[in-house]
């Protein structure tokens, strides 16, 4: 009998994880999401800077890692604007211009009172990786000569004050691969610049080392890290596009049924394991 | 010539970089304002590099009619598709590329990726044995972070203690002590690497061959 449940056919594990995955959706509840301390520092971080200062959101990935980074930058981008506080958008992703366009066309139409070019401005990709980091610190007018929508640098008001890491107060990597390492040597440790990360799930453990140093000045780890942000900026009344903080929320929930279902079926295998391996079995 | 060159060519930019990154004097931040447009200009050129070298990939396994020729159809056919909707109608909010972007690349890429979730479940359930203290070890704490790291973990309480807190004790210390010690040995790893090619001693990035 435990050799069968050993062998059990991947299909039927496959439509578990369905099930698990599906059914939160399905029902859309919400479970209580409480904010870890990587996660609370980046919020202070921007709450506690004044109206008109500068944050450069850097939004390096394509949409395979879409579901888990997207919502930080709608969290991110909502706290921000409502504080006043000046966005730019950029990606060093080739693929990454597409999911600035989605964050953008809902904030123009939540916060019509922000302007373009006067509250937030959008970058676009620049290939080149280092090249483009260090450049900005040199002056970030040479690297972007014109914004994503072909308009100079120079004819956008918030970006006349605005050369180098001297004027940004912080930049926030979002990326599901090795982008926001890529800021903290060549914008942390050459320019002093702060810098912040929202990653993936799978990506976030190695970034704990930077945020024990204060490298990192906050950390999103994940789906989890998006929906912790979400929260806290919803409690603190800076939330104008609800259905993100909603749809994340769900999706917690349906990563909780999924984590479960694994950690039983981890249970379930082992137990197999354990009277297998009693009865002379492998 | 020929291998002497690009060797004395890595020796005097890399000695050049390491020499600007000490000195505030104003002709060698022109020098270094220079080597970085460079790199972007050379950076935008390896993406045509790469997508010669990918449709000619594709091209030759359809010609060949290779295993799976019938993708490398899906791919060419993408890649024109997409060309001519970025040049005839522009890339921006609203246009046919954009749209094309929004509701086909962007599902189909987080579709393939969350694809991981039922692979994950059947290799945890398969691979994930208690054989010895290592694995038991190993099996434990990736409960007690699975289950820490989603909002169902905190019901999970003991007195002072709860899972979540549990599991972002664990990926505070034991697993940034780790990662820090990877970090630094691939740092150290990288320096080397860097000058040897400076000095010449590391020449693979030459091609094979003499």
């Amino acid at each position: 009998m435990w050799q069968k449940v050993s062998n059990l056919d991947r299909r039927w594990i496959y439509l578990g994880v369905a099930i698990c995955a599906a059914l939160p959706l399905i029902l859309e509840f919400i479970l209580p999401i409480p904010a870890t301390p990587p996660v609370k520092r980046l919020f202070d971080a921007i709450e506690n800077m004044p109206p008109g200062h500068f944050i450069l959101l850097s939004m390096d990935f394509e949409p395979s890692t879409m579901p888990e980074l997207l919502p930080m930058a709608y969290a991110i981008t909502q706290h921000a604007l409502s504080r006043g506080i000046k966005v730019g958008f950029m990606t060093l992703a080739p693929a990454g211009p597409g999911m600035i366009e989605i964050v953008l066309e809902d904030i123009r139409k939540a916060y019509p009172d922000r302007k373009y070019g006067e509250d937030y401005v959008n970058f676009g990709y620049k290939p080149g990786l280092s090249a483009v980091i260090l450049g900005i610190g040199e002056d970030i007018h040479r690297v972007f000569p014109r914004d994503a929508y072909g308009t100079p640098l120079e004819d956008i008001p918030m970006m006349r004050e605005i050369h180098n890491y001297k004027q940004i107060d912080l930049v926030i990597s979002l990326s599901g691969a090795g982008y926001p390492d890529a800021w903290l040597l060549y914008a942390n440790a050459r320019y002093g610049q702060a810098v912040a990360t929202g990653a993936t799930a799978v990506m976030a453990p190695l970034y704990y080392a930077y945020l024990a140093t204060g490298q990192f000045v906050g950390m999103l780890g994940g789906l989890k890290g998006a929906a912790e942000y979400a929260e806290l900026v919803r409690k603190a009344g800076y939330m104008r596009i609800p259905e993100v903080q909603h749809r994340v929320g769900v999706q917690m929930s349906s990563q909780s049924f999924v984590h479960i279902y694994i950690v039983l079926l981890i249970i379930v295998g082992n137990i197999a394991f354990f009277f297998i391996r009693r009865s002379g079995g492998r | 010539m020929r291998r002497r060159g690009p060797l004395a060519l890595a020796f005097i930019a890399g000695v050049a970089m390491i020499i600007q990154f000490f000195s505030p004097h104003p002709a060698l931040r022109t020098v270094y304002n220079e080597a970085l447009n460079w790199y972007r200009i050379i950076s935008a050129f390896t993406f045509m590099l790469g997508l010669i070298s990918l449709m000619r990939s594709h091209i030759t396994k359809v010609t060949h009619k290779r295993a799976g020729w019938g993708y490398s159809i899906v791919t060419i056919v993408s890649f024109i598709v997409m060309t001519i909707l970025g040049f005839a109608y522009g890339t921006g909010a609203g246009t046919p590329f954009d749209k094309m972007y929004e509701y086909v690349y962007a599902p189909l890429g987080a579709t393939v990726f969350s694809l991981l979730a039922f692979y994950l479940a059947s290799a945890s359930f398969r691979a994930f044995r208690a054989r010895n203290i290592d694995a038991t070890i190993l099996l434990v704490v990736a409960i007690i972070i699975m289950l820490g790291r989603v909002p169902v973990g905190s019901f999970i309480k003991w007195g002072k203690f709860s899972l979540p807190g549990l599991a972002e004790w664990i990926m505070a210390y034991p697993n940034m002590a780790a990662q820090r010690g990877l970090l630094i040995g691939i740092a150290l790893g990288a320096i080397c690497m860097s000058l040897k090619i400076i000095l010449g001693i590391e020449r693979s990035y030459l091609g094979r061959g003499e």
